[in-house]
């Protein structure tokens, strides 16, 4: 099962991050927001395996895809890291909305971007 | 030029505050059964303590080699060699930074035992400030980027959860929410660096990544300045610097003013120390030249915060705003001793690199003491509205006295801290000696006029004018508050009147940062 | 040529998850475009960390949002 280039999956995390971030700009519902941050997180993720990947094609011209090991180790730290920030973020946003009872981040009150 | 020596030896102020807030559920348990409600807060401060002693320890061990400018190396996995075995690497700055980390959270953390007696959830507080400091201390004897970003990492999810820790409140949550989006995208920012540093040199290490990118090629210099703006962006929203700072003045006043005290104590020093480790580690001054970038940033840092600290009528406001200042000064700093060593000018960019150190020390006791001493007004006074608490320094006279040296070493008075630092940094902008850079310090100069304005105007209403209304019934704040202000106002003086001992270890740590 | 298939499915699922109006439908989509990269890390070779995307992301967090729009729906109704 052959894979396409790594180029391939270097523009797919681009893309990924586009959208997470276009989702991070532009959604007022703090839940969305949340899981902006966590596809931003999973673009960079995939960036940094796909990097890793390329850089073992430049090197080596093994066919068919090899991520080197500490590249895995950064993602696997990086992905656990996500989550975390995903329980803290959500825990905000449930006493956020004990507070507001709106998840509209334009209804709360200082929250300029 | 490195040394091996024991992880456990290099790690061991981390271990303890680890293990120390591991054991923080515990105590709350004895703490909530005993109805003795100190306890986590002693424990903590043993717990800084021990971590402390290990420093103490470990600087009496091999003082004589770092300070001749050797960095003391260890690998967590020995047997897999450079680029694969995560690596410590501990220099002069490392122990710097690590002392101020550590020294400054155990006095926040004595000053904590009283002032959040009336908050509940305590033991959560104090294992989350341990794990702060714990961070920070990784963060700076950190040999390669895997270790910086796990250890960056621990010190942000810490700092999001101890800014919304009074939850019950909605400005907590509402600051802590905006911090927490923000940071993450900058910490995402910084690893989308690293991940194109690894592409380019497949590994991690800052000593490997030096030799990479020793001697840049056209391609090769411009692929070094993207990651160069990636890494500055990335950790520059959690220095604070301008376009990226809009969670600080929110996050700061939200806070317990300890955390407020911490975060603009420490955690924004921790950012400008990961963008100097990235930018003058790797990538040399004498090739890349960023330093131009970082004075334009350091000015406009400065300019912007200055025009809004004065428009603040909230004391914290007003003092969050002021770290953002101080961060410009900071980066002035570093921008000028790269700028400087670009173009071969080393003594300026000797005088820049000491300039700054030596800011970050003067800005993170007088910034914490500041907001130390707030604090026990704000708790004392109930409002933070500055002209209500009008004379509240001469209702309160140690907090008062403390709160006026900590003020008048910031505004840059000379027998102070802030002087040193100050004179230090504008002397190395001057003594670049082109147009940009004298256009630059003067601008700088201008800037530290300004500030010492709304610092002096602060003094004049808080402590010199007579007793308003609010303030008439204020009593002396406890003496487990007083004490951690005193020292830290003692520290102050102290390196104002006779700072040759630190300047020398600055000079060390700089020339440690320039040499390759 | 198989993958590219996946990688369009799962930018197909990523901009669901974002614009969904209904919550639970946003975060229906967020989970299956965390096991498609899930499967593309497996592909690349990651093993160990396309085992930590399921753990963590179609386990955890898509079940934390889940519970956090479960908790905030019924203080709505009550």
């Amino acid at each position: 099962m052959g894979l396409t280039s790594p180029q391939a999956y270097i523009a797919f995390s681009i893309i990924l991050l586009a959208i997470g971030v276009y989702c991070l700009v532009s959604k007022r519902n703090m839940i969305k927001t949340v899981i902006g941050i966590e596809v931003t997180t999973i673009a960079v993720n995939t960036a940094l395996l796909s990097l890793s990947w390329a850089r073992v094609a430049t090197i080596s011209h093994i066919t068919g895809a090899m991520v080197e090991p500490l590249a895995e180790a950064l993602v696997i730290i990086s992905i656990v890291i996500g989550g975390a920030i995903a329980a803290l973020a959500l825990s905000l946003v449930v006493n956020a909305y004990r507070h507001y009872k709106t998840l509209d981040l334009k209804k709360l009150k200082r929250l300029r971007w | 030029m490195a040394t091996g020596v024991g992880i456990a030896e290099v790690m061991g102020p981390v271990i303890a505050l680890i293990v120390f807030s591991a054991s923080m559920p515990i105590l709350g348990y004895i703490e909530g059964k005993l109805k003795y409600k100190y306890l986590t807060g002693v424990a903590a401060s043993v717990g800084f303590s021990f971590a402390l002693i290990y420093l103490a320890h470990f600087l009496w061990r091999f003082w004589s080699s770092l300070a001749k400018g050797v960095a003391l190396t260890s690998s967590l996995f020995p047997n897999f060699g450079r680029p694969l075995g995560v690596e410590i690497r501990v220099d002069v700055f490392s122990t710097f930074m690590a002392l101020l980390f550590i020294g400054l959270g155990l006095l926040i953390s004595i000053y904590s035992i009283k002032y959040m007696e009336h908050d509940t959830g305590l033991d959560r507080y104090y294992a989350m400030l341990l794990l702060l400091v714990a961070g920070m201390v990784g963060v700076a004897v950190a040999g390669d980027f895997f270790t910086l970003f796990v250890f960056w990492e621990l010190m942000s999810i810490s700092s999001y959860s101890l800014v919304s820790f009074r939850k019950y409140r909605w400005e907590p949550i509402e600051a802590g929410f905006k911090y927490l989006v923000m940071s993450t995208l900058g910490s995402l920012v910084a690893l989308l660096g690293i991940s194109l540093l690894y592409y380019y040199a497949g590994t991690l290490n800052f000593v490997l990544l030096s030799e990479a990118f020793a001697r840049p090629d056209g391609t090769l210099k411009l692929y070094g300045y993207v990651i160069l703006m990636l890494i500055f962006v990335g950790f520059g929203v959690t220095a604070s610097i301008v376009p990226f700072h809009t969670w600080l003045p929110d996050a700061h006043p939200a806070a317990p003013s300890s955390i407020s005290a911490m975060l603009s104590g420490l955690v924004i020093k921790a950012g400008v120390y990961a963008i100097a480790r990235g930018s003058f580690m790797i990538f040399k001054p004498t090739a890349f030249d960023y330093g131009t970038l970082f004075v334009v940033f350091a000015v406009i840092t400065t300019t912007v915060a200055n025009i809004m600290a004065l428009l603040q009528r909230d004391v914290k406001r007003l003092l969050a705003f002021s770290s953002t200042v101080n961060i410009g000064f900071i980066l002035f700093g570093l921008g000028t001793a790269a700028y400087a060593s670009h173009l071969g000018v080393a003594i300026a960019g000797i005088l820049g690199l000491v300039g700054a150190l030596m800011h970050i020390l003067s800005h993170a006791i007088g910034k914490g003491l500041l907001f130390l001493a707030a604090g026990s007004f704000i708790t004392r006074a109930k409002t933070r509205n500055i002209y209500e608490l009008q004379g509240a320094g001469r209702a309160m006279p140690w907090t008062g006295v403390a709160f006026s040296v900590g003020l008048l070493s910031l505004s840059g008075a000379p027998p102070l801290a802030g002087f040193v630092s100050k004179f230090f940094l504008l002397m190395a902008g001057y003594s670049v000696g082109n147009a940009f850079m004298n256009v630059a310090t003067s601008l700088m100069l201008v800037n530290s006029v300004f500030a010492a304005a709304y610092y002096l105007r602060l003094l004049q209403i808080c402590v010199i004018r007579p007793r308003g209304e609010g303030v008439k019934e204020l009593r002396e704040a406890s003496p487990v508050i007083v004490a951690p202000l005193v020292i830290l106002m003692i520290l102050l003086i102290i390196i104002g009147c006779y700072p040759w001992p630190l300047l020398d270890i600055a000079r060390s740590a700089a020339s440690a940062l320039l040499q390759p | 040529m198989w993958d590219l298939a996946l990688i369009f499915l799962t930018v197909l699922a990523a901009i669901l998850a974002v614009e969904a109006k209904d919550l639970i439908r946003s975060i229906m989509a967020f989970l299956i475009m965390c096991i498609f990269v899930a499967i593309i890390y497996y592909a690349m070779g990651a093993v160990y960390a396309s085992v930590f995307q399921l753990l963590i992301y179609a386990g955890a967090v898509s079940v934390l949002l889940i519970v956090t729009v479960h908790t905030i729906r019924r203080r709505r109704t009550a």
